[in-house]
């Protein structure tokens, strides 16, 4: 594994990975917008205003398993100093606060309609992610605050894992307090082979998250290929600066 | 403001914007990477 530490190892793989992604995204992508759109029920008491459900869970999924990435790579990153996992937190950071901008934006749409409100201050849930918000704008804002990349790297991969502990508060939130915000769904095995929801939306719902876990790999990597590329021109610049 | 959130229907406009801002964040991300991606390549000719 740590072999494909060393940028010139990842390189071999970076492109056969990016063009699964790219066939995985637009191969999953129709079936999954057809299985939302048209070919799902209706919720019997939220009517279509449960479609919203097939972009905003695997966005808030998506949100977590970035970060949960990041803080991997921070590790790496802060034992073995290893570059190609201080500069994939760069990469990926866009990516996760995209989904979590996302997930609140669709959460409040759906919101609005189901509990009569865009936002609720008091609810442990919706804090916890729009705290996952500002933990995701502050790494990106850490690393662009140092002129020395490195330490810029190495200040975020701190941030991103004390923000860790934002995780599980965000997973269990609904269980640990009284929020407006339901309880999950599917969120274990037993609750996969049960699940409260109707049947006929697992499929959308697992085909949504193929895509948007699909569109993640794509622009990680491709993110992941551009800091690559911008770090060894700015050494080129740094040493005909220095002649 | 009823009729305009009417016109959306079957789906309504709530289930309507949210996949419309999903796509326009997809895109955006998407265009950022790319059109950094071509400056990086760009850069890198003019230096060979």
């Amino acid at each position: 594994m740590f072999g494909f530490a060393n940028p010139k190892r990842f390189e071999k793989i970076r492109k056969p990975l990016f063009w699964l992604s790219l066939f995985g995204f637009f191969a999953l992508l129709p079936f999954g917008l057809y299985e939302a759109l048209y070919a799902s029920p209706p919720d019997y008491q939220q009517g279509e205003s449960v479609r919203i459900m097939y972009v905003h869970v695997p966005a808030a999924w998506l949100s977590l398993f970035v970060y949960a990435n990041m803080a991997l790579a921070a590790i790496v990153f802060v034992i073995w100093k290893h570059t190609l996992a201080g500069l994939f937190i760069k990469a990926a950071a866009p990516i996760g606060l995209a989904f979590t901008i996302i997930c609140l934006m669709t959460g409040s749409l759906w919101g609005k309609p189901m509990w009569n409100t865009w936002w609720e201050w008091g609810d442990a849930r919706l804090m916890s992610v729009l705290i996952l918000f500002f933990i995701y704008i502050g790494i990106m804002g850490l690393i662009e605050t140092f002129e020395d990349e490195d330490k810029g790297l190495f200040s975020a991969s701190w941030l991103t894992i004390v923000g860790v502990v934002n995780l599980p508060i965000i997973k269990f939130s609904v269980e640990w307090w009284n929020t407006l915000h339901q309880p999950p769904s599917i969120s274990t095995f037993e609750k996969l082979a049960d699940p409260s929801i109707h049947i006929e939306m697992i499929p959308p719902l697992f085909l949504m998250t193929g895509v948007f876990f699909f569109f993640f790999l794509m622009m990680a990597l491709m993110r992941l290929e551009n800091e690559m590329l911008a770090r060894r021109q700015n050494r080129v610049m740094r040493r005909e600066g220095g002649r | 403001m009823n009729e305009f959130i009417n016109s959306f229907e079957p789906y309504g406009f709530y289930v309507v914007s949210s996949y419309f801002i999903t796509i326009v964040i997809f895109c955006f991300l998407a265009a950022g990477t790319l059109l950094k991606r071509r400056s990086l390549k760009k850069n890198e000719q003019e230096e060979k």
